[in-house]
């Protein structure tokens, strides 16, 4: 057990060190909050300032999803492409556990999003969201956190297959799973067929909860919504472990676990 | 002359295997086609939301120019390509000046963005159930070109300029693609803007083609149409100018203190 903590630790610490980096790793605190100077213009152009709560949250999630497939999405395949993999898997810490730790740090990074749009708008648009439900709105956020890095771990596994056409295939991945989540306007405004679908994206249910704690009206059923979210976050993780393993399996086996 | 038209047209091979090395025509339709037209839904949804048909109307025509855009700015990343390739100074020891195989492998990208905005316009249109005249919009194809060409103009002047920092480029190239959208007018005129931001937009690389494209579909006003893609058509070449000269000179600083074929990492 004790192992175990000192090899997350040592994995928070060394992901750190590596998401230091301005652009790459921390660059998506600018990256995704931009989207806010988009928004929060159309909807001050159209005089329909009582909408801001929607162009408030949605560039936190446009991080949040940029931050998942192109930062922690990369993780495993960075570590086979940079050598490190085999070390990592000779260690006697599972590399299941290592990896989540990553993933958990490198989707924290992005969290603090929603403050740096908080602040465009303030700054830029004269535009002072009242946060009316501020315990629902961290819980939110903390449930976010958890369900993103429960999710990307089981991206990054899968991604890992995908070799040099890598980042097409993220672009690709990116646009349509921001419809399918509701991040710009509720899954109500889409054709009906997709809406079920949409229930399965944690970021659906993350980006309901925002909006309505960011809203004055009461907020109901927080507790179940927060269960939702968590939830698929724990089924993510539990696929990325079984993925994460199949995959050491496969190429341990063929001997192919540092070529990449 | 003959070899500039023959550097131009490798180069565009050497490109059209960067952009075939991932994917074909058919892919493209699929997987490229679900990706620009999730994006330029994306904005237009505002629209929808605001519950008001001029600004949907609004949105999905600068959106269409918006993706385009975003994808023709894929060449600022490319034009570093023979850089890592470490084709460099090869390239720069050839007789023929360095900016032609540039131009034709970043070039790709340029026809994707066109391709890009065609294609969200033909999705915007069935998705949102938009009437564009007929006539109307066949004319706006041409302008569509220029439009994204300009920006096409633009995206090798930053791949120059974000050349010494490749670890940046990802970053820099997001930013101003999301810039683009607010300040050219692709998502509220440019008059929202305050004085000196509006003045600054007017030679931002789609400013103008976008205000040709809203008369020619909006009310058909000719001598409008006509008199901003003559200002498209200059700010595009000014952009292509200037990018052509910051490619001879980062040829000529490279071999003039030997850092020709060395990126930092």
């Amino acid at each position: 057990m004790l192992m175990y903590l000192r090899a997350v630790r040592g994995a928070l610490r060394t992901q750190f060190l590596i998401s230091k980096h301005p652009f790459d790793g921390m660059g998506v605190l600018l990256m995704g909050p931009l989207y806010a100077v988009v928004l929060f213009a159309i909807l001050k152009n159209t005089g329909r300032i009582d909408l801001a709560g929607f162009a408030l949250v949605a560039p936190f999630l446009i991080s949040v999803l940029m931050q998942g497939i192109f930062q922690a999405g990369e993780l495993f395949a960075r570590d086979r492409d940079g050598q490190t993999l085999e070390l990592a898997v000779a260690t006697p810490a599972p590399y299941f556990i290592i990896l989540a730790a990553r993933v958990t740090v490198v989707m924290a990074i992005s969290i603090p999003s929603l403050a740096v749009s908080w602040l465009i708008g303030w700054l830029f648009f004269g535009i002072d969201i009242a946060l009316h439900h501020p315990v629902a709105l961290v819980a939110t956020l903390l449930a976010t956190l958890f369900a993103a890095s429960g999710t990307a771990v089981a991206a990054t596994a899968t991604f890992c297959y995908g070799r040099s056409s890598r980042t097409f295939q993220s672009t690709v991945a990116y646009w349509p799973m921001m419809l399918l989540a509701g991040v710009i306007v509720p899954v109500t405004l889409l054709p009906e067929w997709i809406q079920p679908l949409s229930r399965a994206v944690f970021l659906y249910w993350s980006a309901d909860l925002l909006r309505d704690a960011v809203a004055a009206e009461p907020i109901s059923n927080v507790l179940p919504r927060l269960g939702a979210l968590t939830g698929l976050g724990i089924i993510g993780a539990l696929l990325g472990a079984w993925l994460v393993n199949r995959m050491l399996d496969h190429h341990e086996r063929e001997g192919t676990l540092g070529l990449s | 002359m003959m070899v500039y038209l023959r550097t131009l047209r490798f180069g565009f091979l050497v490109g059209l295997g960067d952009f075939g090395a991932v994917l074909d025509w058919r892919f493209w339709l699929v997987t490229w086609g679900a990706r620009v037209g999730a994006e330029a839904v994306f904005f237009s949804l505002l629209g929808k939301l605001i519950d008001s048909p001029d600004v949907l109307r609004f949105l999905v025509i600068g959106s269409m120019i918006g993706v385009g855009s975003t994808s023709a700015f894929w060449a600022s990343g490319f034009f570093t390509a023979d850089r890592w390739d470490g084709t460099y100074p090869l390239l720069v020891a050839a007789p023929a000046s360095i900016i032609p195989p540039i131009v034709g492998r970043t070039s790709v990208w340029m026809l994707n963005g066109v391709a890009s905005s065609l294609l969200a316009f033909a999705i915007l249109r069935y998705v949102f159930n938009i009437a564009f005249p007929l006539t109307e919009a066949l004319i706006a194809v041409p302008i569509i070109l220029l439009t994204v060409a300009s920006a096409y103009s633009a995206a090798l002047l930053l791949g120059g300029v974000m050349a010494p920092w490749p670890a940046a480029q990802n970053f820099i190239r997001t930013n101003v693609t999301t810039l683009l959208l607010a300040f050219s007018g692709v998502t509220v005129p440019i008059s929202f803007w305050p004085g000196p931001l509006e003045a600054v937009a007017q030679l931002l690389p789609l400013t103008h083609g976008l205000r040709a494209i809203r008369a020619l579909l909006d009310d058909g006003a000719t001598t409008t149409v006509l008199n901003e893609s003559g200002l498209q058509l200059l700010v595009g070449l000014g952009w292509l100018v200037v990018a052509m000269l910051l490619m001879d000179r980062i040829a000529d600083v490279g071999r003039a203190n030997g850092t020709i074929d060395l990126v930092e990492g």
